[in-house]
């Protein structure tokens, strides 16, 4: 697994410039929980443990990534250049009237479903995971959130419908990089334990290091392999801004644009990171 | 009502026999039963769920399934199935153009006991707003199964409004109303035409009878189920000499009737349209459809009163 993890150091690292030079591009975007959630888009999507690069007209031979934190599009955008599935002249057309907006929809090749609207993700993936069970298809359903995303009540509607419904090959993934647009989560409205709080609704819930790609890796393996039992959720520990100096852990990153000497510091510090 | 028959019957047991014969169909109830539902769970109980009393998460859920091939019948009262689950049905449903048919029952004052929670007044007037959705309203047993055997046919999400309780069926003129969008009733000359929509179409029936039991009139007379895409281009042709259009609809200004006022505007006599609608209010009041519709004017005695001005 190793040599596994040092590449797809390499492959977070490329993901990041790629997020980083469009969102200059553009003059701005959602650059904090973009970045939050690099190693984990990298490890469903170049982990070899999902079958991620299928074309939407083989409905039952791939598995399903749903991006419900839609405003991290650019994030997802930048992953599935880097897997060949867009072409990377898109990312720097980003807000520019073509076909990426900061929220992705299902018509970019790649892209499950529309997103944008926090709330959603988990109730589509609960029913795309109950369709392949009816089909004995044994396709798994990946849904990524945001916690900021956990307050949206529907997101609990879906939680307890797919533990009642034992949906084991759902696995939901919530960013916990605890900050939303003015600030941390536990101070503008908590959440206590968000571990136990999804184990409360019947959940297999662990938590992970979210830019531990051994760590994800390891949790998706053996999320793939579950047969029964409810469904999964690793609540991801991570840094918003991660990668960045000057974004790290700050919620005014949330969204915005970089001046051209804040794009070289944070080009290099990604590329220094991959370096070592 | 000799031949009249219990509309949400109508309605699943089509379903039941369509669900039956193809297993890509699957209900979703948001704790909400039919006596025909409760065949269907247990003929196929791994395609019945009741979700419990969640409809977002039934509307999103449906659309994750339709998303794989499934044409999924999700079912619920019409307040909570509409307008709680509006940017569910709106960004899950029709931004993706998945082939889901909402079963709304609760038309009008259908729940007029339950209080104005339950009323069912402004729910078209939202899934107006909503692009690719089709809304399909009934008014008796036919339109009724008709909107239940095209389930698997559907291309796009289906918003239907059924009716609960025993209504007979219309007498039609018009051999292919299925494709028109809407019911002739009767076919007159006159200059004046009586549109109307859903269940209350029956009480206009009767208000135009005991009119023209002693007023010598003869109006074209027609009922719309297809509300959305209204069916503007097949009824032009029939309304091209009208001056007047009177409208029945037990619901808001904002429902059926924002289309009706579209129609008048694309018609070469710009006719004056009358609407005989709800007014936009809270009912706060617990009291029979009957008394409902008597406080608000669309008892038939009271159309027909309406009907004798402008006739």
């Amino acid at each position: 697994m190793n040599s596994l993890v040092d590449n797809l150091v390499f492959t977070s690292s490329r993901i990041r410039t790629k997020i980083l030079r469009a969102v200059f591009d553009a003059g701005k975007g959602h650059l904090g929980g973009s970045l939050s959630i690099v190693e984990i888009l990298t490890a469903v999507y170049f982990g070899g443990i999902f079958r991620m690069n299928q074309t939407p007209t083989d409905p039952r031979n791939r598995d399903i990534f749903l991006l419900s934190k839609g405003h991290a599009g650019i994030a997802l955008y930048a992953t599935l250049a880097e897997a060949g599935i867009i072409d990377e002249l898109e990312l720097g057309r980003l807000n520019k009237g073509f076909l990426l907006a900061e929220h992705p929809s299902h018509e970019v090749p790649g892209v499950e479903f529309v997103s944008g609207s926090l709330g959603h993700g988990l109730s589509v993936g609960a029913g795309m995971a109950l369709s392949h069970r009816l089909d004995s298809s044994g396709q798994k359903t990946i849904v990524l959130m945001g916690d900021g995303e956990c307050y949206e009540g529907s997101v609990w509607e879906a939680a307890q419908f797919a533990a009642h419904q034992e949906l084991t090959s759902l696995c939901a993934i919530v960013d916990r990089n605890g900050l939303i647009t003015h600030g941390p989560t536990e101070d503008i409205n908590r959440f206590f334990s968000m571990k136990s709080r999804w184990q409360s609704f019947g959940w297999r819930a662990l938590e992970v290091d979210a830019h531990n790609l051994e760590q994800i890796l390891r949790e998706l393996t053996v999320f793939s392999k579950l047969q029964s039992g409810p469904p999964t959720v690793l609540i991801a520990n991570s840094n918003k801004g991660q990668g960045v100096s000057f974004m790290s852990g700050k919620a005014e990153w949330h969204h915005g644009g970089l001046t051209a000497e804040q794009f070289e510091i944070a080009m290099t510090e990604v590329a220094e990171v991959a370096g070592g | 009502m000799g031949n009249s028959e219990e509309m949400r019957d109508a309605f699943f047991n089509e379903i039941v026999e369509v669900g039956n014969s193809d297993d890509r169909v699957v209900i979703l109830s948001a704790d909400h039963g039919a006596e025909a539902l409760s065949k269907f769970e247990q003929g196929s109980p791994t395609r019945y769920f009741n979700i419990g009393i969640a409809e977002q998460n039934m509307v999103s859920v449906s659309a994750g399934l339709a998303a794989f091939g499934k044409y999924p019948v999700i079912y619920g009262i019409s307040p909570f199935v509409s307008l709680r689950a509006l940017e569910q049905i709106t960004l899950d449903l029709a931004a993706m153009n998945l082939p889901v048919t909402i079963v709304s029952v609760g038309a009008g004052f259908t729940y007029s006991t339950d209080g104005a929670t339950h009323h069912g007044l402004q729910d078209v007037g939202a899934m107006m707003t909503v692009p690719n959705l089709t809304i399909l309203n009934s008014s008796d047993p036919q339109n009724t199964r008709l909107f239940a055997s095209e389930t698997l046919s559907s291309t796009g999400p289906r918003y239907v409004r059924i009716e609960k309780g025993p209504l007979r069926n219309l007498e039609r003129r018009n051999p292919d109303w299925a494709e028109d969008g809407f019911s002739i009733l009767g076919n007159g000359q006159s200059t004046t035409a009586i549109l109307s929509t859903g269940a209350i179409t029956h009480a206009l029936l009767e208000a135009y009878q005991s009119v023209t039991s002693t007023l010598k009139t003869d109006s074209l007379i027609v009922d719309v189920h297809l509300l959305k895409p209204f069916p503007f281009k097949k009824l032009e042709p029939l309304l091209s000499d009208v001056e007047k259009i009177i409208f029945v609809d037990e619901g808001y200004a904002s429902g059926a009737a924002s289309q009706v006022l579209r129609l008048a505007q694309m018609l070469p006599k710009r006719p004056q349209v009358v609407e005989i609608l709800v007014e936009e209010k809270f009912y706060f009041v617990g009291s029979s459809r009957q008394e409902m519709r008597s406080l608000v004017g669309l008892q038939p005695i009271q159309i027909s009163e309406i009907l004798r001005l402008h006739l």
